[in-house]
């Protein structure tokens, strides 16, 4: 039931923000926000309120009484050791946690309380000064070749994330980052091509050279954590800038437009939980022939299972289709583990037969797609055995126990009849 | 009942109540609740339930006065009654409140053989109809019904073996047999296995030998000797091979299975070391240990002295009846030297033992003082002179009426004895001419009359008297001061003659109803299970009901596996709780750190990677001080009870970190926590709770060097 719960909740919540969230922008100087002027405008033209401060104001806060301000914190101060007012680095991450969502830009002069912040999130952020560095895929800019400005990056297949795909070429310039092999929430969304690689012109190279190349290095990464709050590391704040958007640039000879418009557009959407947020409701299940939901089940009963699950874009839901969303029914182990067969309007259905074992079985849905928010669902059934009067009455298999016991009596019968009358 | 799926313990298992429990005692409680709200007498439920345990000890009483009846005579009945009204071993399992299966199935037991030597006596149909339907109430409520199946063929051998055949204890046992057997099959927890464990083997094959027995007479007497010689010779051949023919088949039926066909519990009882070699679930019960000398003297008092002589007074006038008193004294002595909890099997045996010891010695006693009366008394001397000659040990017919106390001379009840039953034979017939033999023996003899002197038997008698006192004020003290007190609320004496009060069990189990969601699984070791259930009402993994051990062996590795691990087995268990008892802080020495080397053994037992030695130190201690292992001192176990603990000692005793059970310092006083966490501590720190942490909503990565990063890099 808690799930339903909290998707409920959640539900409701998305119901309310969707009238408008908030967002809290902090730059490094509250006047240097015309630089971002388009990124800003497009996410006002979404629905989001956005409210820019400088990173040192004094009336800082993200919580109030209990009550959090914002929806979505954007951090555009690389640079900042502190903040202003009453925000930390522990604030930061209590509004994580609370289910709120972060998107945060550094570049390669990033202060280490940034780097130690994105660390908290899973991105592991190069150290101070290193740059990302391609000699083959970089762009010209204003007839000025630099081969920090990365061209050829790796954008994600990820559409309902990043949109796309994109024919021109997203630009970066900014530090290097990795996640660990084994991280289970954080996603590439841009990874550097394989021609780059990461290192501080400033220090000594070290012997043998060991630097962060080619697709080890991500660009911008996207987390999201359990709750389902979201965090966009982007190694670049360059990238967000107007200058970048309307840039055009040549890139192996060929001139062309940026997408860093509509990617960074696209990707804070998402990372503010305005797109790929997808809801499951109304979980539901019954024997085949009936409708109301029982208690539990009997071992090979047939029995359907049902939820509606829809994905939430701009605030408005729309029937999710996908055919990988697995259904298992566990007991220790997963009985059944099985695709969701959808019908369109958002009703993911399965039919099958319970398991010939007794014990406490849970529904477990953990519905984990890139780009969008997990769905994970428990709901426990217990499947009992049969009843004394609930098994066949005459077994085929068990006719000549049936014929000796039927032989005796008639024998035992046949004998005392002679024995008392037969003298 | 039958049907009952419950889905709140066991978890993610389930229990089948029908199949797992013994049906008896809820049958019990539940039809006398129904038949009193029949009569509209209002009572609840729970004070049905508090009061079964008590009447059936009552009914129980009655039972043994019935079977020494049977044996001996009514006076021996009522002592017998007498004794095991009051004695310390069955109280255990009788005062109001215990809602045991032991406390119905000592009943059972005892009437079942009740009607058994009734119906060896009598002979009669209708009593075998009552013997079947009272074992079969026996098996309904208790596993111990095995003892039963096995004690009778063991009884009807001995008859066989001795020459006491005859039709009665056919009517007696071949019914029990194959009905008893029958009706065992229809109780699901025992199902099959009526049929199909070794322990059940012993009936059938003294069901066989009864009638090959029978067949032997019948047919020795149908022939002449020298004929007969023949037919045996012929017989015992082709015997012979088909016998090995079908030993082989069952000696490969029960080789297969590794325990030889037994049940653990009784593999338990037949080699006392099997269990702590290869069953450590039963071994780690703490009934089940073999008894101290001393809870012998606890539990039964005189009556230990008393069951030999009552043995021997059983020998001296051997009849069927007092032959299977006899068998019953000493196999009983056997299982409850085995096991603990098998006293209660053994304290009718004892009272009803010596009871005949002690009404045949009273029985001499008053014998003797009238004879020093007989002018008050002249019109009985002569039968009480001749009964008070068998008393002492002279006679040694059957056929006698057995002397009863001085209330009720000349018992009735040997009228059954003394009847030929079936005059068709031998052995009968046998019997009844050396019945008139010692019957005349006897008469001789009695002629003698050698009585004791007056001032013997009264300070005898009065010794009696006061032996009995002793016995009664014994049993009051035992009974008020060991099973008086609920096990849940512990308590300790004060210096002022008040007690202090330990509630700290009811404290954590009321803190979990309250503060846990109703669906929160609960993981403790499984001593604790039963009580989870009923008081903190959550869903638990394992309980008293040790019906599946890899189950619990789950939950033993678990305790026994490092912090990590151990999170990862509980997760998978969706456990949501795990608590520990600890003693260390108020000295209460039956905590889990005491139970733990049998987690790990049970653990183990299942799973090969937990090793004992690991947890015991290279000397083979098990220390949880600065020698203890570090396998030991990073188990969960460890860290859940001594979680917090130096500050805590420190504190209240102001001995940092000493551990008031063990009596020295614990190994590791730092105890660090990261996958659970202290979510409740009861007072006296008996009780520690603790939450299994969710997964963290990030994960939060080290800040590498440069050359780490390019190792770590990903892809």
């Amino acid at each position: 039931a808690r799930p339903i719960f909290i998707t409920l909740v959640l539900l409701a919540a998305l119901g309310v923000t969707s009238a408008g969230k908030s967002v809290l922008v902090l730059l490094q100087n509250a006047n240097t926000a015309d630089k971002y002027s388009k990124f800003f405008g497009s996410l006002r033209d979404y629905g989001f309120d956005i409210s820019v401060k400088g990173v040192k104001d004094s009336s800082l806060k993200l919580k109030e009484y209990g009550t959090w301000l914002y929806d979505d914190l954007v951090l555009f101060a690389p640079q900042t050791e502190g903040f202003g007012g009453n925000i930390d680095r522990q604030g930061i991450l209590d509004f994580v946690d609370s289910g709120h969502n972060v998107l945060l830009a550094l570049n390669s002069d990033a202060s280490e309380s940034m780097r130690n912040l994105a660390a908290e999130f899973g991105v592991d952020v190069d150290d101070r000064g290193s740059k990302v560095y391609d000699h083959f895929n970089h762009a010209t800019l204003n007839g000025k070749e630099d081969h920090t400005l990365i061209a050829g990056g790796d954008v994600v297949d990820a559409p309902v994330m990043v949109g796309g795909p994109y024919k021109e070429p997203v630009l970066f310039r900014g530090i290097a980052s990795v996640i660990p092999g084994d991280s289970e929430l954080a996603t590439v969304a841009l990874g550097a091509p394989s021609t780059s690689y990461s290192h501080a012109p400033k220090q000594a190279m070290l012997e043998p050279p060991s630097l962060m190349v080619g697709s080890a290095i991500s660009l911008v990464t996207a987390v999201q954590a359990r709750n389902n709050a979201r965090v966009v590391v982007a190694g670049s704040l360059e990238m967000f800038t107007n200058d970048i958007f309307d840039a055009v640039v040549t890139v192996k000879d060929v001139s062309t437009h940026t997408a860093n418009w509509a990617f960074t557009v696209t990707l804070a959407r998402w990372a503010f939980q305005d797109r790929g947020v997808l809801v499951a409701s109304n979980m539901r299940h019954h024997l085949l022939g009936s409708d109301e939901q029982p208690w539990g089940y009997r071992v090979n009963d047939d029995v359907e299972f049902l939820v509606d699950i829809v994905e939430v874009d701009g605030g408005v839901p729309k029937p999710f289709a996908a055919d990988d969303i697995q259904l298992e029914f566990i007991m220790l182990n997963p009985y059944i583990r099985q695709p969701l067969q959808h019908d369109g309007n958002g009703t993911f259905s399965l039919r099958f037969k319970v398991p010939d074992v007794y014990g406490v079985f849970k529904y477990y849905i953990d519905y984990a797609h890139r780009g969008y928010s997990y769905v994970k669902l428990t709901h426990q059934v217990p499947v009992r055995p049969y009843k004394h009067n609930e098994y066949e009455r005459f077994l085929l298999c068990a006719y000549p126990y049936y014929a000796s016991a039927i032989s005796v009596m008639a024998g035992f019968f046949a004998l005392g009849f002679f024995y008392l009358y037969n003298k | 009942m039958w049907n009952w799926f419950d889905d709140r313990t066991w978890y993610p298992l389930g229990r089948v109540i029908g199949g797992t429990v013994y049906p008896g005692l809820i049958f019990t409680a539940g039809s006398i609740y129904r038949i009193l709200h029949f009569f509209h007498i209002p009572i609840h439920v729970q004070e049905v339930c508090v009061l079964t345990a008590p009447l059936f000890s009552a009914f129980c009483a009655l039972a043994c006065y019935g079977l020494v009846s049977q044996a001996r005579s009514h006076g021996a009945g009522l002592l017998a009654a007498f004794f095991v009204a009051i004695v310390p071993s069955y109280i255990s399992r009788s005062v109001a409140g215990s809602f045991d299966n032991e406390g119905v199935a000592i009943f059972a037991l005892v009437n079942v053989f009740y009607w058994f030597v009734k119906t060896v006596n009598s002979g009669s149909l209708a009593d075998a109809v009552v013997l079947v339907a009272s074992y079969g109430y026996m098996v309904m409520s208790w596993g111990g019904y095995s003892f039963i199946i096995n004690l009778l063929p063991l009884y009807c051998l001995a008859c066989i073996f001795f020459g006491r055949l005859n039709g009665r204890l056919y009517v007696a046992f071949a019914p029990l047999v194959a009905l008893g057997t029958a009706i065992s099959c229809s109780i699901p927890v025992v199902g099959f296995n009526a049929v199909l464990m070794s322990e059940h083997f012993g009936a059938f094959f003294a069901f066989i030998v009864l009638h090959v027995a029978l067949l032997v007479s019948y047919v020795r007497r149908m022939l002449s000797t020298k004929h007969f010689v023949i037919l045996a010779s012929m017989v015992l051949t082709v015997a012979i091979a088909l016998g090995a023919l079908v030993a082989s088949v069952v000696v490969a039926y029960v080789a297969k299975s590794p325990t030889l066909g037994w049940t653990g519990r009784s593999m338990t009882l037949l080699d006392p070391t099997y269990a702590s070699r290869f069953v450590p679930i039963i071994a780690s019960v703490s009934e089940h240990q073999p008894p101290q000398w001393s809870s012998y003297i606890m539990d039964l008092h005189m009556l230990v002295m008393l069951a030999p002589a009552g043995i021997l007074a059983c020998l001296h006038r051997l009849t069927d009846a007092s032959l299977f008193l006899v068998l019953y004294g000493l196999t009983a002595v056997y299982f409850s030297g085995v096991m603990i909890r098998l006293m209660l099997v053994l304290a009718p045996a004892v009272c009803c033992l010596s009871a005949v010891a002690l009404s045949d010695l009273v029985y001499v006693l008053c014998g003797s003082m009238r004879c020093w009366k007989p002018r008050f008394a002249f019109s009985t001397a002569t039968t009480s002179d001749k009964a008070s000659g068998e008393g002492g040990g002279e006679g040694a017919s059957k056929a006698s009426p057995a002397p009863g106390a001085a209330s009720s001379p000349g018992a009735p009840s040997t009228k059954d004895v003394v009847a030929p039953s079936t005059p068709d034979e031998p052995t009968s017939v046998k019997k009844k001419t050396r019945s008139k033999v010692s019957a005349k023996a006897a008469a001789s003899e009695a002629s003698k009359l050698y009585a004791l002197p007056f001032l013997v038997c009264a300070t005898l008698l009065a010794m009696v008297l006061v032996i009995l006192g002793l016995y009664v004020v014994h049993c009051i003290h035992a009974s008020a001061d060991m099973y008086s007190s609920p096990s849940i609320v512990l308590q300790s004496p004060r210096r002022d003659g008040g007690y202090y009060v330990f509630d700290d069990f009811r404290e954590a189990y009321a803190w979990l109803r309250h503060n846990t969601h109703p669906d929160a699984k609960v993981a403790s070791w499984w001593d604790y299970g039963y009580q989870t259930t009923a008081m903190a009402n959550r869903t638990v993994i394992v309980d008293n009901n040790t019906w599946n051990t890899s189950h619990i062996a789950t939950v033993g590795r678990a305790m026994s596996s490092s912090e990590a691990k151990a999170w990862a087995i509980y997760r998978s268990l969706d456990v949501e709780y795990v608590f520990v008892v600890f003693g260390g802080l108020v000295g209460y020495p039956s905590d889990d750190i005491n139970k733990f080397l049998w987690m790990v053994r049970i653990g183990g037992g299942v799973y090969p990677e937990i090793k004992e030695p690991d947890y015991l130190t290279p000397e083979g201690d098990y220390r949880v001080d600065a020698r203890g292992t570090k396998t030991m001192l990073n188990s969960l176990m460890y860290k859940l009870s001594y979680y917090d603990f130096a500050e805590e000692s420190q504190l209240s005793t102001g001995q940092r970190g000493v551990d008031r059970v063990r009596g020295y310092p614990i190994g590791k006083l730092n105890v660090k926590l990261n996958y659970f966490e202290e979510v409740f501590t009861s007072q006296h720190w008996m009780m520690r709770i603790y939450r299994v942490r969710d997964r963290p909503l990030r994960d939060p990565t080290s800040r590498t060097g440069k050359k780490g990063k390019a190792a770590n890099r990903r892809g």
